[in-house]
């Protein structure tokens, strides 16, 4: 240990003090919490032991793969196929500025159009069931995909595009080996609002018209008055969201190594 | 251009009145949306149609006003303080991950369908992306003039006002933008699921009634108002960052 160099030492003492630093906070408010709610007579908000007994009864792991898996599958299948849909449509619309313009308008009505607001025509055209819920998150994904894409495309240098044509490069290489690499940090910055509001609107959906899911199982809870296990299914939803988040941080990062060092656009 | 734009709405008005007539969709689905324009006149004037535009824009506002009071201030004093931000970083990001929507059962436990319940939902969903924007802002203030403003013993709230405030302002920008957004998604959200008054809670009453033009006005009507205040929003952008160089021309 002692042959180590001093730098190297320094920053490995830095990265232990940093992570201490950022541990402390949420290990203080997780005490904070298990002692204020400890014995806690309120209604609704239970013990935190209570709230954490419950989590393990209904999501270790009697339902997490009749309610959990399947909102999961339906997230992966949704963004995966919004995915393919916003770059698509977002690079054939990036490429032609004037059918881009032309479109603005409508695109940006369809933008500003709260999600949620179709989804009981959506409920009413698909029924109740998986077919729902994943039409609802390639609808909600797609968008900003799609309009990140769109910016990305008609973001990329004309020379760029000049000389790929005065190469005659074939297009199908064009696409995939010029506009779509340097499109990619704003298809990502696209799909990272995308999977946060994947998320928000599987849930939503699943509270309207599910027979499974974990939105779903929350919504049983709450209409048997069941408030530990309403607590617990946020506190899945909670520790979900921030492994999708970094899971997505891997795949963004695995992506985007050849744009590292490059400014990142702020979306 | 114009003239483009105008036949491609048009277009895409037409496309939905073909899919409609053509029986493609059920009218008992979606309706035309020449039964929309019809249906849209009697919705307008009717005045249970305002109060309820009236309690979504109302939870709206306060929940973001809200949101803003305290998120901006938090966000740029984390963001100038590294240990702080340290500090705070990994439980914000977890607390940011939550979706907002799994609030909706517990805050209906709670207050019930009101607008309570609706603002708790509106005030935890807009706290993210503007906590996030106003601590990025404030860490990509200018060093040399942060030191400029040091070396000159300005008092701390001077920096505050006058170097760190102005040059986090479009980060915060992009912060209040997105957060509008998603208040909206979220109030009317809350509105349909929950019940609580609102543009929502008639889009499902509707449904529940089997009115489907009427439904169908309701919901053209929650795309008119988010392109409505998306619009003001960045009207006001424009206005309150006039003066940074190179700002969204």
């Amino acid at each position: 240990m002692g042959t180590r160099p001093p730098r190297m030492k320094a920053r490995v003492t830095d990265h232990a003090r940093n992570t201490t630093l950022e541990l402390l906070l949420p290990a203080i408010l997780l005490g904070a919490w298990w002692f204020v709610s400890a014995g806690s007579t309120s209604q609704y908000f239970p013990a935190l032991s209570t709230i954490l007994a419950e989590f393990h009864r209904v999501w270790l792991f009697s339902h997490f793969s009749s309610d959990a898996v399947p909102t999961l599958e339906h997230l992966a299948v949704g963004i995966c196929v919004a995915t393919v849909i916003g770059i698509a449509v977002g690079v054939a619309l990036g490429s032609v500025a004037l059918l881009a313009d032309a479109c603005a308008p409508v695109l940006e009505l369809v933008r500003a159009t709260p999600i949620v607001a179709l989804l009981p025509i959506g409920l009413l055209l698909l029924g109740i069931g998986p077919r729902f819920q994943i039409a609802v998150i390639v609808y909600g994904a797609t968008w900003p995909i799609l309009l990140n894409t769109v910016d990305g495309v008609r973001a990329i240098d004309p020379v760029l595009r000049d000389l790929a044509r005065s190469y005659q490069v074939p297009r199908l290489v064009q696409l995939f080996k010029i506009t779509i690499p340097a499109a990619s940090p704003n298809i990502m910055a696209g799909m990272r609002t995308a999977v946060s509001l994947a998320v928000s609107v599987v849930i939503f959906s699943e509270l309207i018209g599910a027979t499974n899911g974990i939105g779903y199982q929350i919504l049983q809870a709450q209409h048997m008055f069941a408030v530990s296990e309403v607590w617990a299914g946020m506190i899945l939803l909670g520790i979900l969201g921030y492994l999708i988040n970094v899971l997505f941080r891997g795949v963004e990062h695995l992506v985007l190594r050849r744009h590292r060092g490059r400014r990142h656009p702020s979306r | 251009m114009l003239l483009l734009r105008l036949i491609i709405i048009l277009a895409a008005i037409g496309v939905w009145q073909l899919v409609v007539a053509s029986g493609a969709i059920s009218q008992d689905v979606v309706a035309a949306p020449a039964a929309v324009a019809r249906e849209l006149p009697s919705t307008l004037s009717g005045s249970e149609f305002w109060s309820a535009t009236w309690a979504t824009v109302h939870t709206w506002a306060i929940g973001l006003i809200i949101s803003m009071a305290y998120a901006i201030p938090v966000g740029l004093l984390l963001g100038s303080n590294d240990v702080l931000y340290r500090m705070f970083r990994f439980t914000i990001d977890f607390l940011r991950t939550i979706p907002p929507v799994a609030l909706i059962p517990l805050a209906l436990l709670l207050y019930g369908a009101t607008m309570k319940m609706s603002l708790l939902l509106v005030i935890f969903g807009s706290t993210g992306p503007l906590l996030l924007q106003s601590m990025y802002g404030a860490q990509h203030v200018d060093p040399q003039v942060h030191e400029f403003a040091r070396a000159y013993l300005l008092r701390r709230r001077d920096i505050a006002w006058r170097v760190v405030l102005p040059s986090a302002a479009p980060f915060i920008a992009t912060g209040i933008r997105i957060s509008a957004t998603m208040s909206l998604l979220l109030a009317v959200g809350a509105e349909l699921i929950g019940g609580s008054p609102g543009l929502g809670a008639n889009i499902t009453f509707a449904a529940q009634l089997g009115d489907i033009p009427q439904m169908c006005a309701y919901i053209v009507a929650c795309a008119a108002l988010g392109a409505t205040l998306n619009l003001g929003v960045i009207a006001l952008e424009r206005r309150a960052l006039a003066w940074v160089p190179g700002h969204r021309g």
